[in-house]
C-alpha cells in the first residue's frame, strides 16, 4: 500500500477524508468491517480478542491442547474466508464460537472410535488428577493450590465425562459467561434446551464432585 | 464475574438452594476454573495471523492505462497492473472517516478487446457504507463517489469510458462508524 500512496492518494482526497489507523478502540463490527476490506490489522485485533477463549472452550471440550489449536485456526480461517456472510445478526463472538465449536464436535466425532470415558476414568483410577491440561491454579497458599490444582483437575475429568452438548452448554454458560440465547445460536438449538442441558451439566457435575466436600 | 448480565433469562432459578447442584466444592472448581490464566506458553495467535495472512489474495491483475487511456504503455505492448487488493486497500483507507466507513467494496472488473485486439479492462466500484447518524447522506455519497473516481483514475490511469461508482448507505450509527 505504501509504495502507492504517491499515486493513488492525491492531497485533497486525503485533505477530505482523513485516515483512521488505530484500531485498539474498534467495536466487534467495526473491525469486521475493514477486515472485509482486507484489513489484516483489524482481523489480528479480533484474533486477539477472541482466540484465547475460544482456545481456552476448545481445550477444555477435546481435553488436547494441539486438536484445540487445530480448532480454533481452522476457525478463524473459515471466519476469514467467509467474513461477507457475517451479518451482524448474531454477536461476532457467537459466530465465531459457533465457527470453533463446529470444528470441536468434527474432532470429537472422529475420536470417538476411542470412547472418552474409557480413557479418563482409567487415568482416574490412578490418579485423580492425570488429565492435566497444562494450567496451574492460582492460589498463593501452598497446600490450598494443591487443592484446588487436584479439583480443577477433576472438574475437568469430570467435563469430559459428559455428553458433548451438556458439556458445550456448561462451558460456554459457566465459564464464557454467554447468555442463553447466546448460547443456543452458538450450538445451533434453543433457549429451552440450552437450559435443560445445564440444568443435568450441574447435576451430574455436581454429584461427581461429591467427594471433595 | 457476572454471569447474568445480559441474559434474557433467569439463571440458576430453577435450582434448589442446597444439595448437590448447588455444590460448594462444585462453585469453588468453577470459580477456579474461570480464574485460570491463560497458558502463555501456548499462543496460538500468532500462528492464526500468519495463516490468515497467507491466505490474503493479491486478487485479480488490475491493469494501469496510459495517460492516453491505451492498456499498453509503449510500442512494444508493455503493461503495468496492480493487484486487487492494492486497490482496496487504498480505498478502504480512503473512505474510512469520523463520519463513514466502508462496509463492503465490489470491484467490478469488465475484460474487453480493443478494435486493434489488444485485451482492454474496465473498472467499476459498488461501495456499501455506514455512515454517522445526523450526516447529510447525499453529500457524503456525491463526495465519496467524486474522490473514488479520482483515486481510480489515480491508480488505474484514465478509462475509456466513464468509471462507475456506485456508493450505497446501508446503515447509521450513533458514533464514529469506524470504531463504533
Amino acid at each position: 500500500m505504501g509504495d502507492l500512496r504517491h499515486f493513488c492518494c492525491p492531497a485533497p482526497f486525503l485533505g477530505a477524508l482523513p485516515h483512521y489507523d488505530d484500531v485498539t478502540a474498534r467495536t466487534d463490527l467495526a473491525l469486521v468491517r475493514a477486515a472485509r476490506l482486507d484489513d489484516e490489522d483489524a482481523f489480528a485485533e479480533i484474533v486477539d480478542r477472541y482466540a484465547p477463549g475460544m482456545l481456552r472452550y476448545a481445550m477444555r471440550m477435546v481435553g488436547e491442547q494441539d486438536l484445540a489449536a487445530d480448532a480454533v485456526q481452522e476457525a478463524f480461517v473459515s471466519a476469514w474466508r467467509n467474513l461477507d456472510s457475517f451479518e451482524g445478526r448474531s454477536t461476532l463472538k457467537t459466530w465465531l464460537y459457533r465457527l470453533a465449536h463446529r470444528r470441536v464436535v468434527d474432532l470429537l466425532r472422529v475420536r470417538r472410535a476411542v470412547p472418552v470415558d474409557d480413557e479418563v476414568l482409567a487415568h482416574q483410577g490412578d490418579h485423580p488428577g492425570s488429565v492435566t491440561l497444562g494450567w496451574t491454579a492460582p492460589s498463593t497458599d501452598p497446600l490450598q493450590a494443591v487443592l484446588d490444582r487436584e479439583l480443577l483437575d477433576a472438574l475437568r475429568a469430570a467435563l469430559l465425562e459428559l455428553p458433548e452438548q451438556q458439556r458445550a452448554t456448561w462451558l460456554l454458560r459457566e465459564i464464557e459467561g454467554m447468555g442463553y440465547q447466546e448460547i443456543a445460536e452458538t450450538l445451533g438449538t434453543t433457549a429451552a434446551s440450552v437450559r435443560g442441558n445445564l440444568h443435568r451439566a450441574r447435576t451430574t457435575l455436581g454429584v461427581k464432585l461429591e467427594r471433595w466436600r | 464475574m457476572a454471569l447474568d448480565e445480559g441474559t434474557d433469562l433467569p439463571d440458576r432459578t430453577d435450582l434448589p438452594e442446597s444439595g448437590p447442584l448447588r455444590s460448594a466444592v462444585l462453585e469453588r472448581a468453577t470459580s477456579a476454573m474461570r480464574a485460570e490464566p491463560p497458558d502463555r506458553h501456548f499462543d496460538i495467535t500468532s500462528t492464526v495471523k500468519q495463516r490468515v495472512h497467507g491466505l490474503v489474495s493479491a486478487g485479480r491483475e488490475l491493469v494501469v492505462h496510459a495517460p492516453d487511456g491505451a492498456p499498453t504503455h509503449d510500442a512494444a505492448g508493455s503493461r503495468v497492473t496492480v493487484a486487487e487488493r492494492v486497490l482496496r486497500a487504498a480505498v478502504r483507507r480512503a473512505v474510512t472517516g469520523p463520519d463513514v466507513a466502508p462496509d463492503r467494496l465490489r470491484v467490478v472488473v469488465e475484460e474487453g478487446t480493443s478494435p486493434s485486439g489488444a485485451p482492454t479492462q474496465h473498472v467499476d466500484l459498488e461501495l456499501d457504507v455506514v455512515a454517522r447518524y445526523g450526516t447529510d447522506l447525499r453529500r457524503v455519497g456525491d463526495e465519496l463517489r467524486a474522490d473514488l473516481l479520482v483515486l481510480l483514475d489515480a491508480t488505474l490511469g484514465p478509462a475509456t469510458r466513464p468509471r462507475l461508482v456506485d456508493v450505497a448507505v446501508v446503515d447509521v450509527t450513533p458514533d464514529d462508524p469506524s470504531e463504533g
